[in-house]
């Protein structure tokens, strides 16, 4: 239980605005705003007019995960005159993301572990990292998030059956719900609670009705998602055991593009690669570029051999990173937020749930 | 930092993506998730087109030849000494000394802007882009046939059909939303019939696989016609209703029995008759083709046949059944719309007419060549010009015979490569003007379903590189002639105005919407997802154009089939052929210089049968050598069943492939169209 939990908050929706206005004056605030024909993309936000305020939509394509591990990021320069100088690029932008989901949060949890070690939404994470990524940390540290509890989650989500939504238990700094016309807001660090004091005239404290009403809401909630959430458990074991035969992965090969897609719009995957480009024969630039385990390259070695070339073992390996008990429990969470991503960017419609429920059929 | 809407660059579907853009560097890409096209996916390549934007290597300011070497120099010097070298040959040798080639990688204000210099202010037909060395074809075998020399139907009519007949098509490696929309189809019940002497992706999902034998398409599909013809199941009512011409075509089938055809083509008769019977007795049935059908000397009779069989069938014209033509390159229609073709102005309009000729020359203030100029081929052809202007394109890679190419380059009084690398082409130039790509320019693309959408700039130009329409009109004033468009947008505004397909389509439209689809012939119209029957049919036939290619029906063009220019033979028996692989593209220009794609396959291989490896005792990854008549490579032998025996494949991506050494020249004597096949022997490097 968090300690902040009695904090239960209102805020209008005026004052929002007017909370709002203040924060993007001071720092860069991404939110989830109609892009070209409507559809929806976290962007930065002029004016708290550009935010799509309905909240229905299917999940962005992109997770907000570009904002801490972008799809491609210079590391640092180097140049060799008579030694070597290395110039770090570090991305210091102040920055705020408001309106991200549940799902979204906990994939950052898990980013977290990867990256840093821990949550590092915590005042102290739970172990030193032995590899701290001092571009992921510095730019996770710069980000404040206030997060929205899905009242009406979208037709892709299956964030419950992933224990990652569609409300927060813990994790985060501040979280929305609406309510009538105005918000609940739920406080879930120190961070957040200074802002909630930072702007005590913004805010009222909720009454025991609104506590109750807001109960309401989460367990209606829980009852608009589909039931077929309860075979995540038997693909985690059957995955676990080393059940699943093969004919699925092959079956599925047949139909997958190689695209990468289902790794890059997934906001808990974050493989990538390096790759260092001379500027001259004296300089040059590192990089780093996302990378997916659904291209074979991504297990060349030295001498061209590839570890993997088999399209079959490259799915394989995938879900069972995602679902298998031995990786839920090193990252202490599951590799899957049930955001529904690969539903809408996979080409061959190897979704997370279509997988799911296929390893229930067989 | 802020996204920007554009159209991705690397294949002609034209999918809808964001680039994100940070301090100035495009750092990735996001799909639009609800464009028509991507909806929400994006392939590799789409995935990735962001990676070459900022490489190292782009061109950054303008290159004059200087004895041996290039020398960097001013845009003032660049285009006063390419104005007044091209003012000296015109004088010297006439307007028909110099050729130009447009790019269907270039936008269409681009394309349309050379296209008026060259026919303006060169005063030459010599006009044609790269896109017409896979496909000449397709343009006109379905004007002939249907009116129009592009894709009939829109790309997501496919999930709803029932039949698709996939001819000649790596679907799943060039046109990936092509690919997913079949294997949709199928998913939901639809039935697929592939022509492809290759095992493919897609069809290990086909109901029949026809694997016939290299270069007997027309014989196989003139078969086919044949026993629909025999069996009674064509379509009467709209045969009788639509089209001409069904006596000449039935004659000139009835030699095409299933035994003849089974015998030419190397497959069983009754898989033919499944086939045929599959595609007629099917309510909807769409056919799909690609460069395997397209780039060979047959190419056109090939287009011509498929269309007289969908005709045939009724499957054509209406929703859910029509020809889709999948041209490779992002702009290869939009180019060719653009009427960077020798004979035709913008909108397909004849420049032997008098009419088409004389609104021109009114519009444009100035005298125009009548004579239709020479084809990409031919220019190519050593001998026949003293001036190449080339802009975005690598012929010495994707032309048939690079000793043929870099020898007509190496012939020319002078050469202009315009260009966002330094290509191998470019190595022969006079002149090397830095263009910008497509991240950094507004203007628009058509991809294969007519769709005419926004590109965007979203970042500015490394160094001095400029949009190539803007070179065009600045080297234009140096020659006397001003083209004064402020904007890409103001060119779209002159192209509507010529082009009756275009008249409806403005830039602001387009920024409203997800592209309009030609013909939109007003300000109001929506764009046109189906080419329906009704337009050419009496009052509504809104075009003249149609009327005068199409004669009001739809026409059957009888064809019948031709052996390979060069068949495989005793001494040299494999059939050798080229294509494109899924993580490159084009010339490997842009996709050698991504990081990502270019570690799939970074080297060149050639591809041979299991059957054929174990016969010469080849390994996997093992040295050998591929031999033509003309000369040799070297290279790593990939072994997979996907070839057919007997046949060996070399993706065309690479800059050291020799694999056009080894292609066919007599493409060049032949004429018009590009034929990437020819004989070969392949043996070990070093027996083991
Ligand atoms: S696997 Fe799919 S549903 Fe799960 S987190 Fe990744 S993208 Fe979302
Ligand atoms: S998104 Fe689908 S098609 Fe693309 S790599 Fe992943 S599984 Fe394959
Ligand atoms: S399918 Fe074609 S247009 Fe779409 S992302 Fe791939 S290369 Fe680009």
């Amino acid at each position: 239980m968090s300690r902040y939990e009695e904090n239960l908050w209102i805020i209008t929706r005026d004052n929002l605005f007017a909370l709002m206005e203040v924060f993007i004056k001071t720092r860069e605030v991404i939110a989830p705003v109609r892009g070209h024909g409507g559809e929806v993309i976290f962007y930065p936000i002029e004016t708290i007019e550009d935010v799509a305020w309905d909240w229905q939509y299917v999940n962005a394509v992109l997770p907000p995960k570009r904002f801490f591990l972008p799809q491609t990021e210079v590391m640092f320069e180097y140049r060799h005159d008579n030694s070597y100088k290395i110039t770090p690029h570090y991305d210091d932008q102040v920055r705020m993301i408001f309106g991200i989901r549940p799902c979204d949060v906990n994939a950052l949890i898990f980013l977290d572990r990867f990256f840093g070690g821990g949550s590092l939404s915590k005042e102290s994470t739970d172990e030193e990292p032995l590899f701290p990524d001092s571009h992921y940390i510095k730019r996770r540290a710069n980000t404040f998030i206030i997060a929205f509890g899905c009242h009406q989650p979208g037709e892709n989500c299956f964030c419950v059956c992933c224990d990652a939504g569609p409300f927060l238990e813990e994790d985060y700094d501040l979280q929305l719900t609406s309510m009538n016309a105005d918000y609940v807001v739920e406080v879930g660090s120190a961070r957040g609670l200074k802002i909630i004091y930072g702007n005590e005239h913004f805010f009222r404290k909720a009454s025991s009705d609104e506590v109750k009403e807001l109960e309401r809401i989460k367990e209606g909630a829980l009852n608009t998602f589909a039931d077929t959430c309860a075979y995540v458990s038997k693909a985690i074991r059957r995955i676990t055991e080393g059940k699943v035969d093969d004919s699925l992965w092959e079956e599925l090969a047949e139909r997958c593009l190689d695209c990468g897609g289902c790794s890059y719009v997934c906001p808990t995957c974050c493989c990538y690669n390096i790759v260092d480009i001379a500027l001259s024969d004296k300089s040059g630039i590192r990089t780093r570029t996302w990378d997916s385990c659904a291209f074979a390259g991504f297990t060349r070695i030295a001498g061209g051999e590839i570890l993997r070339s088999d399209k079959k073992d490259r799915l394989k390996r995938r879900f069972f990173h995602k679902l298998s008990y031995r990786y839920i429990e090193k990252n202490k969470r599951h590799g899957c937020v049930g955001c529904g991503r690969c539903i809408t960017t996979c080409f061959a419609d190897i979704s997370m749930p279509s997988v799911i429920e296929a390893v229930r059929r067989q | 930092m802020k996204d920007v809407l554009t159209t991705c660059a690397f294949c002609g579907c034209g999918c809808g993506l964001y680039l994100q853009i940070e301090k100035g560097y495009v750092t990735g890409v996001t799909p639009s998730q609800r464009h028509p096209v991507s909806r929400g996916r994006l392939c590799a390549r789409g995935w990735h087109i962001y990676e070459f934007v900022h490489h190292p290597d782009r061109l950054k300011k303008p290159l004059v030849r200087e004895g041996g070497a290039f020398r960097e120099v001013d845009w003032r010097e660049a285009l006063d000494m390419v104005a007044k070298n091209l003012i000296g040959i015109k004088d010297k040798y006439g307007s028909d000394s110099i050729g130009v080639i447009a790019s269907p990688k270039c936008t269409n204000e681009d394309n349309f802007v050379l296209m008026k210099f060259c026919r303006a202010v060169l005063g030459t037909n010599n006009i044609d882009n790269g896109a017409s060395l896979y496909d000449s074809a397709s343009l006109p075998g379905l004007m002939q046939s249907c009116g129009f020399g592009a894709s009939t139907n829109s790309l997501n009519e496919l999930e709803d059909t029932e039949v698709i007949l996939a001819v000649g098509t790596d679907t799943t490696q060039t046109h990936p939303q092509v690919a997913s929309r079949i294997t949709r189809a199928i998913s939901s019940g639809a039935t697929l019939i592939v022509i492809d002497p290759q095992k493919t992706k897609i069809s290990s999902f086909a109901n029949v696989h026809l694997r016939l034998k290299q270069g007997t398409y027309v014989g196989l599909i003139n078969g086919i016609i044949h026993i629909i013809l025999k069996e009674g199941l064509i379509n009467e009512k709209d045969v009788s209703r639509a089209t001409s011409n069904l006596d000449s075509l039935k004659k000139m089938v009835e030699k095409y029995t299933p035994d003849y055809v089974s015998e030419l083509c190397g497959i069983s008769g009754s898989d033919l008759a499944k086939a045929a019977r599959l595609f007629a007795k099917a309510d909807k049935a769409m056919t799909v083709y690609s460069t395997g059908a397209t780039a060979q000397a047959a190419g056109k009779d090939i287009v011509c046949a498929l269309a007289n069989l969908a005709l045939l069938c009724g499957h054509l014209g209406r929703p859910h059944n029509g020809i889709i033509t999948l041209q490779e390159q992002n702009n290869a229609l939009g180019a060719a719309d653009m009427g960077t073709l020798p004979d035709f102005y913008p909108g397909y309009q004849p420049v032997n007419s008098e009419t088409e000729r004389a609104k021109f020359e009114s519009e444009w203030n100035t005298k125009l060549p009548a004579k239709p100029g020479l084809s990409i081929l031919e220019m190519l052809s050593p001998g026949r010009l003293k001036a190449l202007y080339i802009m975005g394109e690598n012929p010495l890679i994707t032309a048939p015979d690079v000793g043929l190419t870099s020898e007509t380059l190496d012939g020319l009084e002078f050469l202009v490569v315009q260009d966002i690398f330094q290509t191998e082409t470019a190595e022969f130039a006079d002149a090397v003007l830095p263009a910008a790509s497509f991240a950094e320019k507004d203007g628009t693309f058509t991809n294969i379903e007519r769709r005419v959408q926004r590109v965007r700039a979203a970042v500015s130009s490394p160094g001095e590189a400029l949009p190539d329409w803007k070179i065009i009109t600045e080297l234009s004033k140096r020659m006397g002639y001003t083209m004064d468009y402020g904007s890409p947008a103001q060119i779209m505004e002159e192209i509507s105005h010529l082009t009756p397909i275009y008249t409806g389509i403005s830039h602001k439209r387009l920024d409203e919407e997800w592209g309009l689809q030609w013909p939109c012939p007003d300000k109001e119209h929506p764009g046109t997802g189906v080419l329906r029957r009704d337009f050419y049919e009496g009052p509504k036939a809104i075009f003249p154009l149609i009327e005068q290619n199409g004669k009001g029906k739809e026409h059957f063009t009888p064809v019948q089939d031709i052996p390979l220019m060069e068949p495989p033979d005793a001494q040299y028996p494999f059939t050798l052929t080229t294509g494109s692989l899924y993580w490159h593209w084009h010339s490997g220009t842009m996709t050698r210089r991504s990081a990502t794609l270019s570690r799939e396959y970074p080297d060149v291989f050639a591809a041979i049968n299991p059957q054929d490896a174990e016969q010469l005792g080849i390994r996997k990854n093992q040295r050998i050598r591929v031999i033509s008549k003309r000369g040799e490579m070297e290279t790593a032998a990939m072994i997979t069943d996907r070839v057919q025996v007997k046949t060996v494949f070399i993706p065309q991506h690479y800059k050291n492939t020799a694999s056009k050494v080894l292609l066919n020249p007599s493409s060049f004597t032949n004429a018009k169209a590009s034929e990437m096949f020819c004989a070969v022997r392949v043996e070990p490097v070093m027996k083991i």
